[in-house]
């Protein structure tokens, strides 16, 4: 039960990241952070979480 | 490039495919099983065709950002479909269903004509998909030949009949049956890896040796006026395109056979949950450098989708295109 609240506890964070995205204007931020787009280093974190996620759900779930 | 080079590097690739293959149900089904995890990761990689090597570098160059919907829909949606598709291997395995058409006529009382009317879908919407795969084989080979040029023959025409000879006889060689299936996971395992490979390792020395590294890129292209390049132009369609990207992972027919009737263990589900987002970043890591880096260097005589190709002949050796041309030859993945 524990575990499937993991899933749930992700599948919500990224759904409230994906909806604060145009509320926070996130679409049109110009500019470069560290030589990189500031909206390509949104992204990168998005993706670098997920699979953050993946590693930790494969190592730590067992069924 | 000449036309002996593209077809030796054509002829070797497919030796090395069937090689594989062979490889894969016979000597290589121990290393297959013990490494399933990677091996179905990979298959699972099939979501990314042709047109993510050449397409996805065009539209970065002409609409900026909105290509990444198309991957990220499906990252964003990994959760959700490790739990969808884990339902979809259990009833599967216990039915014994082989394709979509199979498993959405169980759902409906094994009706044939159900299944008529899904397997008529499938072939209307696949039909799209396999016209692009034609068009980036041919269009690719036509850049390399640019300098001599072009082609004499139709490779439109050619690269169907080298995706259908290809399609029937490896087909019927390793598409069915439960070892001639390990054929077929190692040749799809090999054949994203050498995408992987024309991607990344290829894309990396293009952006550090031709363009001067990616900060150079980015700067250039502020200074050149292109930053509405980097951001959303287009956020209502950025919306449907991750939604309709995310089920297009789930359900897509080669991400049904791959997905679901390739998976061996269960367990292998959750290893993708990693190893698939991981494969796509990497696949489009040097995508928006190399579509501005494009803008900045090339005219526009050819389509953007072949800034990659371009820039890569730029390097005066056979190399690099080269082995471009191989990352976006989607054989086995048709």
């Amino acid at each position: 039960m524990m575990r499937n609240n993991n899933i749930g506890v992700l599948i919500t964070l990224l759904l409230v990241f994906a909806v604060s995205m145009p509320v926070l204007g996130l679409y049109n931020k110009v500019g470069l952070s560290f030589g990189i787009p500031r909206i390509l280093v949104v992204f990168l974190i998005l993706w670098l979480a997920v699979i953050a996620f993946g590693m930790y759900f494969s190592k730590t779930r067992k069924e | 490039m000449s036309a002996g080079t593209i077809s030796a590097i054509t002829g070797l690739y497919l030796l090395a495919l069937f090689l594989v293959a062979q490889w894969g149900k016979g000597a290589g089904k121990q290393f297959l099983q013990k490494h399933s995890g990677i091996f179905y990761s990979l298959g699972l990689a099939v979501y990314a065709t042709g047109w993510t090597f050449y397409g996805s570098i065009g539209r970065a160059a002409t609409h900026g950002l909105d290509f990444l919907a198309i991957y990220l829909g499906p990252v964003v949606a990994m959760p959700i479909w490790w739990m969808v598709t884990k339902k979809m291997v259990r009833i599967s395995k216990t039915q014994h269903l082989n394709s979509l058409s199979d498993f959405i006529t169980a759902r409906f009382g094994k009706s044939w004509f159900m299944g008529l009317v899904v397997t008529l879908l499938v072939v209307f919407a696949i039909t799209p998909y396999l016209a692009l795969q034609i068009k980036a084989i041919s269009s690719s080979a036509n850049v390399l030949l640019a300098d001599i040029g072009g082609s004499a023959i139709d490779l439109d025409l050619l690269s169907t009949v080298l995706l259908l000879t290809f399609t029937m006889i490896y087909g019927l060689r390793f598409a069915f049956g439960e070892d001639e299936r390990y054929g077929l996971i190692a040749a799809i395992g090999f054949e994203s890896l050498i995408k992987l490979i024309g991607a990344f390792i290829a894309g990396w020395i293009v952006v550090s040796s031709i363009l001067g590294g990616m900060g150079n890129v980015f700067e250039k292209s502020m200074a050149a006026g292109m930053e509405g390049l980097l951001t959303i132009q287009d956020t209502h369609n950025w919306w449907w395109l991750m939604l309709i990207s995310s089920f297009a992972f789930i359900l897509l027919p080669r991400q049904y056979q791959m997905g679901v009737v390739s998976n061996k263990h269960e367990k292998d589900l959750k290893k993708a949950l990693w190893i698939m987002p991981l494969y796509l970043l990497l696949m489009n890591w040097w995508v928006v450098p190399i579509a501005l880096g494009g803008n900045l260097l090339l005219d526009n005589s050819t389509s953007a989708d072949y800034h990659f190709l371009r820039l890569s002949l730029l390097s005066n050796s056979s190399f690099l295109p080269g082995m471009i041309f191989l990352g976006g030859l989607p054989l086995v993945h048709q």
